[in-house]
């Protein structure tokens, strides 16, 4: 039996404080492809009130199909305005691991132990 | 653990979503008591859904093991398996679970590592010099006087030891 932890992801949570123009998110995972990629986009972290309250703002993690992100490896980029600062507060990930998950191009396969129904 | 009872074997469940085909065969110890492929099956390519196996029924073993391959590039997520067994000689089938990893249904929160912003405030004094609440001595610049006494000389002209010739001019 030969497999990796692969964890599939289902949205991602910021709060931030961002009064001067909006900033932005990414997220990278290393699958499909075995590298870092940004999976979803650049996405918008809009501007806050000028009091410096803050927001929170979720993203789903999807991809074209609608189905959830998956990797070995993740992490969020968050950038703030060209214009201005932003205050990165806290951030969540909704994540679950594939119990089997098998790579044909990594030759993985999955295989019991040899078992006895118990009798 | 070996056990004298002998299974037949008739089904294979396997709760799984695939990106190509994949191969799944089914191992036993008899006949001739050593591990060996009995059943090879194709695995199609499909989206999760629990994908039945029918085996010949002529299946048997002490022991059994399942394989799972994908073929080429394909993906296969294996959620769950199980097997339909009688033991032998009674005429009783039931399900066996294939262990599996579990794939949990429920999502879990991972928070980033986001340094926290404290809800408190916290002082930050600023550098300015503290004013100490004593009181502190500080001496006048008055010289001081001195403990001692010191000879001052009058200013008497001293009598000369020997005397002083002076020079009287006289009218010529």
């Amino acid at each position: 039996m030969a497999f990796r932890k692969v964890a599939q992801f289902k949205e991602i949570s910021i709060e931030y404080i961002s009064p001067d123009a909006a900033g932005s998110l990414r997220f990278f995972t290393d699958l499909p492809g075995n590298h870092l990629a940004t999976r979803i986009g650049t996405k918008v972290l809009t501007a806050t009130n000028a009091d410096k309250t803050p927001n929170t703002i979720t993203f789903p993690l999807v991809d074209g199909n609608g189905a959830p992100l998956e990797g070995t490896l993740y992490y969020p980029r968050v950038d703030p305005p060209v214009t201005g600062a932003l205050q990165l507060r806290s951030g969540v990930v909704w994540v679950r691991p594939i119990g089997v998950y098998l790579d044909g191009t990594l030759g993985e396969f999955f295989e019991t132990l040899p078992i006895s129904i118990g009798v | 653990m070996g056990f004298e009872r002998v299974a037949i074997f008739g089904l294979i469940d396997a709760d799984l979503e695939s990106t190509s085909t994949g191969t799944l065969t089914l191992s036993t110890d008899l006949p001739g008591n050593a591990m060996a492929v009995r059943e090879t099956k194709t695995i199609p390519a499909t989206g999760r859904r629990v994908v039945r196996f029918r085996l010949l029924g002529t299946t048997k073993g002490h022991l059994y093991k399942l394989k799972i391959v994908p073929t080429g590039s394909g993906v296969i997520r294996l959620y769950g398996a199980r097997i339909w067994a009688r033991v032998l000689p009674g005429n009783a089938w039931a399900w066996y679970v294939v262990p599996v990893p579990p794939t949990p249904e429920e999502w879990t929160a991972q928070p980033l590592p986001i340094p926290r912003t404290p809800e408190e405030w916290t002082a930050a004094r600023l550098p300015i010099p503290e004013t100490p609440e004593q009181w502190t001595a500080q001496p006048l610049p008055i010289p001081p006087t001195s403990e001692e006494w010191k000879p001052e000389p009058l200013p008497i002209k001293p009598t000369p030891a020997n005397p002083e010739w002076v020079n009287i001019e006289v009218d010529s």
